[in-house]
C-alpha cells in the first residue's frame, strides 16, 4: 500500500528519472579516454622510463644563413611567420560561417575562404575610389576624345561593381564545403603517457583533415623514442566555440537547415506555452479570486513537467546525433554529457520547486472542496 | 462513506417538500439536494438541529449507518 502510494506521487519519478540518467550517463555514455599501448613496443616497461625523446620527422622546416643581408632576414622573418599565422588560422577552424543554429547544440555551417571575399572588397574600394577621380576629370575635361576614353573606363567600372554587388560574394563562389555544426565538443589534446603530456593537434592540409599524434616505437637504454604521425580524419574542428563539423552534401544540407528551422519555431512554441502562456494562465485564475481550481493544479503539472523535460529534451537528440555519428567522430573530440546536463539543472530544480506548488494547490482544491460540501 | 441520509424518507413521513424545508432551515436548495443525495461530505451540529427540530425526528432517523457491502448494494 505504502509502495502504491509512493508510486502515485510525482517526486518518486522525478528522483527515479534522474537516478536513471546518473546510471546511464555513468555507466553507458561515459567517453573513452583509455589510449592503447599498442604503439608502444615495450609497454611492459613503460614504469621505469624516465626519459622520452621525440623526432619530429612529419614536418619539414628551413632556416636562412647568416650570410643574408638584414632586410632580406626580415623579409624571410615576416613571410615565414605570415605563413605560419595563416597555418595556424586554418588549423583553428578558418573561416566558417554558422547558418542555422542552436546555441550550444546543432547548426550548419559554410566553409569557404573569406580572404577573397576581402580582396574583392578592396578592389571595389579602389574601383570606386578610381570611378570618383575619373568623375571628377570628367568635369574638367575639353578634348572630346579624353572625354570618350573617360567615360568609357566609368562604365566599364560601374559594369564591374554592379555586377560584383548584384549578387553576394557567398552565393558566387563555387568551393564552398557545407557542415553539420556539433557543439560544444572539446578536442582532448594531451594524454598522460605514463608521466608526460603529449600534446595532440588538429590540422588541416589540402582541405583534409588531421590529428597529428606521437607514435612511440622504440625503447633504448631506458629512453622511449617516439615520431609525430598523422592520422586522417574526417570532421574538421574549430576551436574557437568548440565545433566539431562534419561535412555533409548541399541536399543534405538544405534539408537540414529546414529541418533545424522546423525545430527552432517548435522550441519558440514550447518555451512560449510552457513559461509564458501556463504561468499567465494561473495567474489570471488566481487574480480572479479562483486559485484552487483543477485547472490552475493542471497548469502547473503542465509547467513542471515542461521544466523537467527540458534539459532531457536538450540532452537527448545530443547523445542520439553522438551516437548517429560515433564512426565518423573520433574519440579525441567529446562532450561532457554531465555539464551539459548540469548546464540545465536550473530547469530540474524549479520543476521541482512547481511540483512542490502543485501539491499544495492539491491540497488547497480538497480543502476547498470538504468545506463546500459541509451543509 | 457508508453514511446514508434518509432525508427523503423523513420528508415523505412528514408529508413536506424539499424546498419547504430547505426554506425553513434557511439553506439553499442545491445545498439540500447534495445532502440528501448522500454526496455531502460533512453536516454541520447547527444544520442538523435545525432540520431534526422542524421535521421533529431524532438525528438516527436522519443517519444511518450500512456496511460496504449494503451500502453498495444501495447505491447500485
Amino acid at each position: 500500500m505504502k509502495l502504491k502510494n509512493l508510486l502515485r506521487n510525482e517526486l518518486t519519478w522525478v528522483f527515479v528519472i534522474l537516478l536513471l540518467m546518473f546510471l546511464i550517463m555513468e555507466f553507458f555514455l561515459k567517453p573513452e579516454l583509455t589510449i592503447s599501448s599498442t604503439n608502444c613496443d615495450d609497454s611492459k616497461n613503460n614504469n621505469r622510463i624516465k626519459q622520452a625523446k621525440i623526432t619530429d620527422t612529419t614536418e619539414t622546416g628551413f632556416s636562412y644563413s647568416d650570410s643574408l643581408p638584414c632586410w632580406k632576414v626580415e623579409i624571410l622573418k615576416d613571410s615565414l611567420k605570415q605563413v605560419s599565422d595563416e597555418r595556424k588560422r586554418i588549423n583553428e577552424g578558418g573561416d566558417v560561417e554558422y547558418q542555422f543554429s542552436f546555441p550550444n547544440f546543432i547548426g550548419t555551417a559554410i566553409v569557404y575562404d573569406k580572404r577573397e571575399e576581402k580582396e574583392e572588397f578592396k578592389l571595389f574600394c579602389k574601383n570606386s575610389n578610381e570611378k570618383f577621380q575619373l568623375e571628377k576629370k570628367l568635369k574638367e575635361a575639353t578634348n572630346k576624345d579624353t572625354i570618350k576614353a573617360i567615360k568609357n573606363r566609368i562604365d566599364y567600372l560601374t559594369a564591374t561593381m554592379c555586377a560584383n554587388e548584384s549578387v553576394p560574394y557567398k552565393e558566387r563562389i563555387k568551393n564552398k564545403s557545407y557542415f553539420i555544426s556539433l557543439n560544444p565538443y572539446k578536442f582532448i589534446d594531451s594524454i598522460n603517457y605514463p608521466d608526460y603530456y603529449i600534446n595532440k593537434r588538429f590540422l588541416v592540409n589540402d582541405n583534409k583533415y588531421y590529428i597529428k599524434y606521437v607514435i612511440f616505437d622504440s625503447v633504448r637504454n631506458k629512453t622511449i623514442y617516439g615520431r609525430f604521425a598523422y592520422k586522417q580524419i574526417g570532421v574538421k574542428y574549430v576551436a574557437k566555440g568548440n565545433n566539431l563539423l562534419i561535412p555533409i552534401s548541399l541536399k543534405s544540407y538544405n534539408i537540414l537547415n529546414k529541418l533545424i528551422g522546423l525545430a527552432v519555431f517548435l522550441t519558440l512554441f514550447y518555451i512560449i506555452y510552457a513559461f509564458i502562456l501556463l504561468p499567465l494562465k494561473c495567474i489570471i485564475k488566481i487574480s480572479k479570486g479562483n486559485p484552487f481550481a483543477l485547472s490552475n493544479i493542471r497548469s502547473l503539472h503542465l509547467i513542471a513537467f515542461f521544466l523537467m523535460a527540458y534539459p532531457f529534451l536538450v540532452l537527448l537528440p545530443k547523445i542520439l546525433i553522438h551516437f548517429l555519428f560515433r564512426k565518423t567522430i573520433p574519440y579525441e573530440f567529446t562532450f561532457n554529457y554531465w555539464e551539459c546536463f548540469y548546464s540545465n539543472s536550473t530547469y530540474l530544480i524549479s520543476s521541482i520547486i512547481v511540483l512542490f506548488v502543485a501539491r499544495a494547490f492539491k491540497r488547497g482544491y480538497d480543502l476547498q472542496k470538504e468545506q463546500e460540501l459541509t451543509i | 462513506m457508508p453514511i446514508v441520509v434518509n432525508l427523503d424518507v423523513m420528508l415523505a413521513k412528514r408529508k413536506m417538500s424539499l424546498t419547504e424545508l430547505s426554506n425553513r432551515v434557511g439553506i439553499t436548495l442545491a445545498n439540500m439536494s447534495i445532502l440528501k443525495s448522500g454526496k455531502a461530505k460533512a453536516i454541520r451540529f447547527s444544520t442538523l438541529e435545525e432540520i431534526c427540530e422542524i421535521l421533529s425526528c431524532q438525528p438516527g432517523d436522519i443517519l444511518e449507518y450500512m456496511d460496504d457491502e449494503a451500502y453498495k448494494k444501495l447505491m447500485g
